[in-house]
């Protein structure tokens, strides 16, 4: 066993993703309390296809033998590659985790169980830790130097095959990379009201979230929804418009930095899971927020 | 003794509750505001084949004992007061009779459509001028032309409006009293047969009840149901019992709803700093609830299993439903009452659970003809501990 | 010639069950149990391509005690004939590995072609078990599944998967592991004679072989977290917009 930390760095527009730089932050960090080395790992060869990003990731291990752990983003692909090389390393896998540390000479892990209604702490045993991170859950840790960067072939592997790749989210960022969400929910009113979410939403570099029930309603695709069923974020701002703030909206979303309920309703349940709370009527305050944040620029 | 329900009973449960959910509870607030029968959830329930609870295999029944129709019956009653008296009703004291008493023929015709949903029935007791005291019925029966001639007006018969066939009690002989009277089966098509006005009730709204009609209505032999004519009281017994202990849990049912819903609102209510969960006189609401439900429900359940073993138990039932009503009218006063004002507003649920609350104290005998009952049968016969 | 579809379920708590820490080391969970979720979604697809392919066998495993027999009860109500128990007690606290590792050793002996199962299941959340019984099997898995046709004749599967952004189409020869999720089925109902079939059913038990040993070891449980009590704008409109965006500026996160 070599004494690596590993961070499967994942790429957009040319950029690592918020995701991988906070796991080779938290990487760096990890490594430097052990006298450990962290190293990022990119992956070549698209699209991803599990078997051959597998055998891409046993070759390194391969050549550069074990590291005491492996961190990746627990999105599509990182969800199906941790596992399973836990299942063939007969190593410990911890998904979906908020928060890393050292528990003596072990990798411990917070993260949650239940759907979020409660959280657990659990240390690995067996290594090399597979550990997958929520993204964005991760804070970036002061400026430490970029981590040196392994690329490795994945070529293609006799097994499934990816014929057909279409595009659903419907305009601009993953709600669940983005560092500022904003959503909207039933209490907009009509689906054209949407808009003004958009609008204050371009007006922040913000991606567009929605609750459960605009989802089910059919005003927004099911890429954008936030909460059980839906995708848990962790955005440094999260701003929530016209949502209720039932439980399984706000386990998605209660991990974000700074929350921000606006809606009409004094006693909606969304305030008491809020760090800034604002009632009135979104149709009139949406359009104003954006206004004044455009003109602070 | 295990006062546990089995592994199957619970499974059953589950099962239920789930479906329940799905299908009748998100409708429940529409079913109420309406006011109509819903044909379209009827027919979705239908063909879940629950309807056929207690009948036989043959005629597409599932056969299923006392206490799995009554955890059937609770888990209707919290999902919708108004759905589940129109089912039960279908599933109990309306197809009854039929089934225990009806020839292959009338089975066949009316029983196993019946179980599908396609046919709905009803069962007749109330008239104008008697409830509890059934001797005062005045709905006759003659005999004519080898068959039966009936006459009269029947009250209150669930399902009554929609119903296509009735289960009738009428009076055979009036000078015998209650050993005269006898339940006649009347199917929508029969001359004479009519609906009159409907009612419009203070709860259990959805389920549409109204008064039926009889006018000179010939029926044939085989539509007295039950040996000879005179019988009805005496095959009573078992179905009054059935009918108690399902009211019973009805109102447990009701109550349960109205405090688990008034146990979230205490949760999140904020009132002078925090929220009322924390205060005193709020909690007791609830530990008496929960005392008294939980007792209610035992008692239910203890007369569902005597029913169940064939024991000897109309005392049991009446008091299970007693206590259960009783119970039911405490909850649902307090639960609307940890909701303030806000439980006069219709937009809330508590409105509705305190106007389904009312009928429990009807159904199934009033508390001031079972009071006297069950008085005089403790005083001559002790009770039995 | 039919393929063999073998759905692998678990009962948990039901989404709505109120969960708290009793203890720093122990949780309350109240006692509402049903079959998880996306594991009825597994099971709906595993009967829509039984619909669509009637020789198709269909067999569903849940590993454990008493709440894998209930899971496999409900798998009966849904439409399911076969079900299996394998293991006992212990499988129910045991992390994902050593559940997979004991279904991987049944589903050898069974010998699936397609093996379906929830994406998670709303226990741990690991969403692991289904990688990992791949593995375990030396079969492909495709995970996330919003689309899923078989040919049976072919031997192939065509899946959707659900990405981030956008669905991919992956082809891919059998025996397959696909992890269900939310839009792949539409659960229904069951209907009262499957209820009490399920009722009545008798559920064969597979012991498990001596499984991996653990590979974690959990330290404790902690509550979601909670946030301090929230700072509401008090001026009026517009003048709230204005205050709002003071108090963002001043937390940092407009900057």
């Amino acid at each position: 066993m070599n004494g690596e930390i590993w961070v499967l760095t994942e790429n957009q527009d040319g950029q690592p993703t918020r995701t991988s730089r906070q796991m080779q932050s938290a990487a760096g960090s990890l490594a430097a309390e052990k006298n450990f080395k962290a190293l990022a790992v990119k992956l070549k060869g698209e699209p991803y296809e599990a078997g051959r990003h597998l055998a891409a990731l046993g070759q390194l291990i391969e050549s550069r033998g074990k590291p005491r752990a492996i961190l990746a983003a627990a999105g599509s692909s990182g969800l199906e590659l941790m596992p399973r090389l836990a299942a063939r390393l007969r190593s410990g896998y911890l998904g979906s985790v908020v928060d890393l540390r050292w528990e003596g000479d072990r990798l411990a892990a917070r993260r949650p169980v239940y759907g979020g209604r409660a959280y657990e702490e659990v240390a690995c045993v067996q290594t090399p830790a597979l550990v997958t991170v929520r993204p964005g859950a991760l804070s970036v840790t002061g400026e430490g130097e970029p981590l040196e960067t392994v690329a490795v072939d994945a070529p293609p592997v006799p097994g499934p095959a990816v014929v057909g790749q279409q595009a659903t989210a419907a305009t601009g960022q993953d709600v669940s990379e983005a560092a500022r969400v904003v959503a909207g929910g039933r209490g907009l009113g009509e689906p054209e009201n949407f808009k003004l979410i958009e609008e204050l939403a371009d007006a922040l570099g913000a991606a567009v979230g929605a609750s459960r029930a605009v989802v089910d309603a059919g005003w927004r695709p099911h890429d954008e929804q936030v909460g059980k069923s839906g995708k848990t974020v962790c955005p440094e701002l999260y701003i929530a418009c016209g949502i209720s703030g039932a439980i399984h909206h706000v386990l998605g979303m209660n991990t974000a930095k700074v929350v921000v309920a606006i809606n009409n309703d004094p006693d909606a349940l969304i305030f008491q899971n809020a760090d800034f709370g604002l009632v009135g009527d979104a149709l009139q305050v949406l359009p104003a927020l954006t206004q004044a944040l455009k003109g602070r620029d | 003794m295990d006062f546990r329900f089995t592994e199957e009973q619970e499974f059953f449960r589950t099962t239920v509750r789930d479906a329940v959910d799905r299908l009748i509870r998100p409708r429940a607030q529409q079913i109420d505001e309406k006011n109509e029968f819903p044909r379209d959830l009827w027919k979705q329930f239908a063909e879940l084949g629950y309807l056929g609870l207690r009948h036989p295999e043959k005629y597409g029944g599932m056969e299923a004992d006392v206490i799995t129709a009554m955890i059937m019956y609770e888990e209707l009653a919290r999902g919708s007061c108004g759905f589940a008296m129109s089912a039960t009703m279908q599933m109990l004291m309306g197809t009854y009779f039929v089934g225990r008493f009806g020839s292959e023929e009338i089975k066949q015709n009316v029983l196993v459509p019946a179980i599908k949903g396609e046919k709905i029935g009803t069962i007749c007791f109330t008239e104008d001028q008697s409830g509890s005291d059934l001797a005062g019925t005045r709905t006759m029966a003659t005999q004519k032309d080898g068959g039966w001639v009936l006459n009269g007006r029947k009250m209150w018969a669930t399902n009554g409006p929609v119903c296509d066939f009735a289960t009738v009690l009428a009076q055979t002989d009036p000078k015998k009293g209650m050993d005269g009277l006898s339940y006649f089966l009347v199917e929508k098509e029969r001359e004479g047969f009519g609906r009159g006005q409907e009612i419009s009730k203070l709860g259990s709204r959805g389920s549409v009840t109204g008064e039926l009609i009889f006018d000179n209505v010939w029926l044939p032999p085989e539509n007295l149901l039950g040996d000879g004519p005179g019988n009805g009281v005496r095959l009573s017994t078992d179905i009054l019992n059935e009918v108690r202990v399902m009211t019973a849990l009805n109102a447990c049912a009701i109550a349960n709803e109205a405090m688990t819903d008034a146990r979230k609102f205490a949760q999140e209510r904020v009132a002078f700093g925090k929220p009322i969960a924390k205060y005193q006189l709020i909690r007791s609401k609830f530990a008496e609830h929960w005392a008294w439900h939980d007792a209610a429900r035992l008692y239910s359940y203890k007369a569902a299993w005597m029913i169940q073993e064939g024991m000897d138990c109309q005392a049991e039932c009446m008091l299970a439903k007693m206590f259960a009503a009783e119970m039911c009218q405490k909850s649902v006063d307090e639960a609307s009452r940890i909701y303030g004002g806000n439980s006069f507003a219709f937009e809330y649920p508590q409105q509705r659970f305190l106007r389904d609350a009312r009928f429990v104290l009807y159904g199934g005998g009033t508390h001031e003809v079972l009071r006297n009952y069950l008085g005089a049968t403790y005083l001559r016969k002790g009770s039995g501990i | 010639m039919g393929i063999k579809i073998a759905i692998l379920v678990k009962q948990v708590p039901d989404h709505e069950a109120i969960i708290q820490l009793k203890s720093a080391t122990e949780l309350e969970i109240e006692d509402r149990w049903v079959c998880s979720f996306y594991d009825e979604i597994a099971l709906e697809a595993a009967l829509n391509i039984k619909k669509d392919h009637p020789d198709t066998e269909l067999i569903a495993l849940s590993a454990g005690g008493r709440r894998a027999t209930d899971a496999l009860r409900r798998a009966v109500a849904m439409g399911i004939d076969r079900v299996e128990r394998v293991g006992d007690d212990l499988l129910d606290s045991a992390e994902s590995l050593q559940v997979a590792a004991a279904l991987a050793a049944r589903l050898k002996e069974l010998g699936p072609d397609l093996v379906l199962c929830g994406k998670l299941a709303g226990h741990d959340d690991q969403a692991a078990v289904g990688p990992m019984v791949a593995e375990f099997l030396g079969m492909p898995h495709a995970s996330a599944a919003v689309e899923l046709s078989v040919d049976p004749a072919g031997r192939k599967a065509c899946a959707g998967r659900k990405v981030d952004g956008g669905v991919w189409t992956i082809e891919s020869d059998l025996p397959l592991l696909v992890s269900a999720e939310k839009g792949l089925a539409e659960p229904h109902i069951p209907v009262v004679t499957r209820v009490m079939k399920a009722m009545k059913a008798k559920i064969e038990n597979f012991p498990a072989p001596a499984g991996p040993e653990a590979t974690l070891s959990r330290i404790g449980y902690l509550p979601p977290p909670s946030r301090p009590e929230v700072k509401m704008m008090s001026a009026d409109f517009p003048d709230n917009v204005k205050e709002l965006i003071g108090c963002l500026q001043e937390a940092g996160a407009l900057s």
